[in-house]
């Protein structure tokens, strides 16, 4: 390939020190000890999305402006986005990286716009209209409308139960209003549940049971968990002494619930108890939250607190009911134990402990009871809870057992909307490989998470949101510009986001675009890593040793 | 058109007027304000330039070297320790035969710290293979900025301008800015015949063995005693668009004097000044003000020596261990054409220190009295 050029006089020389020939026969690569990659790392957001949402990705969308195709790929996982946008804990925010930096992305905010654009806009998602399979599920809440929706779009045909007038179950029967704005959920709910056959106020082991569901291919059972769990003391059955998701439920139906002048304590700590007292204090009433721990171990959500706690409700804690009695004048007079925290409990928070001799009362006109929730039984009979938490099947037909699928609360997943949409979208993705006879396989999940250290701060601007309508302390909602503003702020953490900057710095003009991304061209990358150095988003690493 | 400008806002004007295209630059004082201006107007469109922002000057130089491989226009302006920063990249620049133009306001090296003038930062570097040139006036260094662009193009060799710092870079003076076309017809596009190409991949600079590495010294020796020719060539033509006239050096009442200076930079006006009121009383001095150090002007110099007449070197720049640079330079040159000339050298003005008419009178008079030293510096101003 080579050959030498022999000068004999300066003369003949090019008058500076370059080369006579065209180097490219000069592969360069063969120097290389270290090779450039995609280290194929994700995004904090996508990683702790419960409902599995892209979210790096839509927000890349959002960057360009492109509100309709970010709805696309963020319904491509989560059919409830409006909803969503406005109930889920946001993990996403917790853990983004931009926390180090300046302020956490307001992902939760940009999620609402996009759905509230869907609705706005009357997105309708396409589904295939041949039907030769038929699935019933059980259950309208997140994880029923999720696992529904998507077989209907995977062209089976779905019908719907539930022993409620309307789907959603507990986004429309358990959060309020104040919370979910129902005509935000009917909106989102009827674009859901297009082309899907639903089947009211039929509750399953009462109106019908799982005889009546032998013509289905499959079934899918998500009867969720609202049944309160009993205090199990003293005076519980008494008169005033209520359910709080009960409570909730009354509300939600429209029914007129007057709590003027009364004087109600909530018992629990959970995001139940939240609702339940803020519902209470709008109705009028005078409202004490209880609970057995300190607020460190609450288990609502820490936003569901801070709400809780800017309210002027009265907050409890460690302080336990003992028995309730009926006073004279009528009213509930609840013995309560002055708690402290002990040794650490199985789930590692501190088990509350009595002090002995503390007792005190705390005087209502109703007690709720909101210290959790479990799956009701009686609507699936023969399922049973193994010792160990997992579900029994046994004593179910095996006709039906072997097309039974479960999902939601009444598995021991984290009851949480996004949890639920999860729950029911993998349902749909097993029914329909168990409709087609094939194995279903687990949709591989990137596991490793682009920590802020793997982000190159020096390519991004400190932007300070206090006074944007992206500030968390900002009311309302966001609108488009603003949403893309925000979005704007996505440091695309391990996720390349084509920003030219490998392809501008590569000394050896070695790397290449190529449709979505780039590549090394091997024959010229020397393997000096500036590339990766110099990616802001941490996407590009270096791999030792001479990668071919 | 005239207008009223500072020493470096005329540099950023005759860098907007030879079209550059890729310009890099640190701040530092008493340069800033060229790079700040250089800024602003490559910001704003008016100049169709790429400003790089670096965090260094041997960034700057470095990037420029990049640059102007690829076959574009390139400056960049420094002072003192931002120039001695750049020291490697100068030989790498005049070495890969770029022609590089770059403006050094004069200020001397620290320590102790200082901001103030003298030329000690450009004389310095002197054997990295740049020629350098000397400005006395703001019209002198819009013009020379120009001129340089074409010289240091046709021959291959980077090119500094050097001015006092605040003595110049900071004083406003009327200044006749030539239209654009008229400077687009004098100094046309670059174009160069070796320059990066992705499509034809060749190596620039790399590793040469001794057998050919002594050529490419001696090609760039042989460039620079071309050089004179092309710089005399070069202003011949812009006198011809624009009406001023440069030579390597300017003798000023030369021709009969029998006590000739020599100084360069704005000591050289503090001298012209002086010697002219001298002349009034009948006194016979000259004044030969040195625009060059690289190449240095020998046949100028040989040009304007009459017998007898008594040489002093003022140099406001000090090489420590011998003396002033320019003076060294002359001796050099007059051994070399095998002149028996006594050199009376002068340091003075060091760190900003100023020169006034009244040193300028004391070196004639101790020339003529004959109390000058030969052989050792005469100190001027020095607090004994």
């Amino acid at each position: 390939m080579s050959k030498f050029i022999v000068f004999n006089s300066h003369t003949e020389m090019p008058e500076l020190p370059v080369s006579r020939a065209n180097m490219a026969w000069n592969k360069t690569g063969s120097w290389r000890s270290s090779t450039p990659g995609h280290r194929g790392k994700t995004a904090p957001c996508n990683f702790n999305c419960p409902a599995g949402e892209d979210i790096r990705g839509y927000l890349a969308l959002m960057k360009k402006g492109n509100v309709a195709e970010a709805f696309e790929l963020l319904t491509a996982m989560n059919p409830l986005p409006a909803v969503c946008g406005r109930v889920c804990y946001h993990p996403c925010q917790a853990e983004c990286n931009r926390h180090r930096f300046d302020t956490e992305l307001q992902v939760r905010s940009v999620e609402q716009l996009i759905g509230d654009w869907g609705i706005q806009n009357k997105r309708r998602l396409s589904f295939p209209t041949a039907q030769s399979k038929k699935v019933a599920v059980v259950g309208a809440g997140p994880a029923g409308l999720a696992a529904a929706h998507f077989l209907r779009r995977k062209g089976v045909a779905v019908v719907m139960y539930d022993e409620n007038q309307y789907p959603g179950g507990i986004l429309h029967y358990g959060i309020p209003a104040y919370r979910l704005d129902k005509e935000v959920l009917q909106a989102e709910l009827a674009r859901v549940i297009d082309g899907i056959e639903y089947k009211a106020n039929m509750r399953l082991g009462s109106d019908f049971d799982f005889g009546a569901l032998d013509e289905f291919d499959a079934l899918f059972i998500a009867t969720g968990a609202h049944l309160s769990k009993q205090m199990r003391i003293n005076g519980e059955e008494l008169p005033g002494v209520e359910s709080g998701l009960d409570f909730l439920k009354r509300i939600n139906s429209g029914q007129k619930v007057d709590m003027g002048d009364k004087k109600v304590l909530v018992i629990g700590g959970g995001n139940t108890a939240c609702d339940v007292a803020r519902s209470a204090y709008r109705l009028g009433a005078s409202v004490t939250v209880a609970y057995r721990r300190t607020e460190n171990e609450m288990p609502a959500f820490a936003e569901e607190v801070a709400q809780l706690k800017a309210e002027p409700i009265d907050l409890e804690l460690l302080v336990a009911p003992a028995r309730i009695e009926r006073d004279g004048d009528g009213r509930l007079n609840v013995t309560c134990h002055r708690m402290e925290l002990g040794e650490p409990d199985v789930d590692g928070r501190r088990r509350p402990v009595v002090i002995d001799g503390a007792d005190f009362s705390l005087t209502a006109d109703v007690v709720f009871a909101a210290i959790g929730e479990d799956p009701d039984m009686s609507l699936t009979p023969g399922l049973a809870y193994a010792s160990d938490g997992t579900v029994d099947f046994s004593q179910i037909e095996p006709r039906i057992r072997d097309k039974l699928f479960l999902g939601g609360d009444i598995l021991p997943n984290p009851r949480t909307v996004p949890h639920a949409v999860a729950s029911g979208r993998t349902a749909a993705e097993q029914i329909v490989a168990f409709l087609r006879g094939e194995p279903y396989t687990v949709p591989e999940k990137l596991t490793v998470v682009a920590g802020p250290d793997d982000v190159n701060f020096n390519y991004f601007t400190r932007i300070n949101i206090a006074k944007s309508a992206a500030s968390p302390a900002a009311t309302g909602t966001l609108n488009q510009a603003a949403a893309i503003e925000e979005a704007n702020r996505c440091l695309s953490c391990g996720v390349c986001f084509e920003c030219d900057n490998c392809y501008n710095f590569c000394p050896d003009l070695a790397v290449v675009r190529t449709p979505g991304g780039y590549k090394a061209n091997l024959d010229y990358c020397k393997g000096c890593g500036i590339c990766a150095r110099e990616c802001p988003s941490g996407s590009l690493g270096m791999q030792g040793g001479k990668v071919a | 058109m005239k207008r009223v400008m500072s020493g470096n806002e005329t540099v950023s004007q005759a860098v907007k007027l030879s079209r550059v295209q890729v310009i890099s630059a640190y701040p530092i004082t008493p340069q800033t304000t060229i790079s700040e201006k250089l800024s602003e107007i490559c910001g704003s469109g008016e100049l169709d330039a790429k400003f790089v922002k670096v965090e260094s000057e041997h960034s700057a130089m470095a990037t420029l070297i990049g640059a102007s491989s690829t076959g574009v226009r390139t400056f960049t302006a420094t002072s003192a320790q931002g120039l001695a920063l750049m020291h490697e990249l100068l030989f790498w620049a005049s070495g890969a035969r770029l022609p590089i133009v770059m403006v050094d306001v004069n200020r001397a090296m620290a320590a102790p710290w200082t901001i103030w003038c003298d030329q000690t930062d450009s004389v310095a570097q002197r054997d990295t293979g740049w020629m350098q040139f000397y400005c006395w006036s703001n019209q002198e260094i819009l013009d020379s900025v120009i001129c340089s662009f074409k010289i240091a193009e046709e021959l291959l060799i980077p090119c500094m301008v050097c001015f006092d710092g605040f003595f110049i870079s900071h004083t406003h003076e009327a200044v006749d800015v030539p239209n654009q076309e008229t400077v687009d017809a004098f100094l046309p596009p670059r174009r160069a015949e070796y320059k990066l190409d992705t499509s034809d991949p060749h190596t620039f600079s790399g590793g040469t063995m001794p057998n050919m590495f002594m050529e490419f010294r001696y090609k760039l020796q042989a460039a620079f005693e071309r050089a004179q020719g092309v710089i005399d060539e070069t202003y011949k033509l812009f006198e011809q668009s624009f009406g001023r006239s440069y030579r390597a050096a300017e003798a000023y009442f030369a021709d009969d004097a029998e006590i000739l200076l020599l100084a360069s930079g704005s000591a050289a006006s503090t001298v012209y000044h002086t010697i002219r009121q001298m002349r009034e009383s009948g006194r016979k001095v000259g004044l030969l003000r040195l625009r060059q150090l690289r190449p240095f002007p020998t046949d100028t110099l040989m040009n304007h020596l009459r017998d007898g007449v008594a040489l002093a070197v003022l140099d406001r720049n000090l090489s420590p261990g011998t003396g002033g640079v320019f003076a060294q330079e002359v001796r050099a040159a007059l051994n070399r054409c095998g002149a028996d000339y006594r050199v009376h050298e002068f340091v003075a003005g060091l760190g900003g220190r100023d020169i006034t008419s009244r040193d300028v009178e004391s070196i004639v008079d101790s020339l003529k009295n004959k109390t000058a030293a030969v052989g050792t510096i005469n100190w001027l101003g020095l607090h004994r």
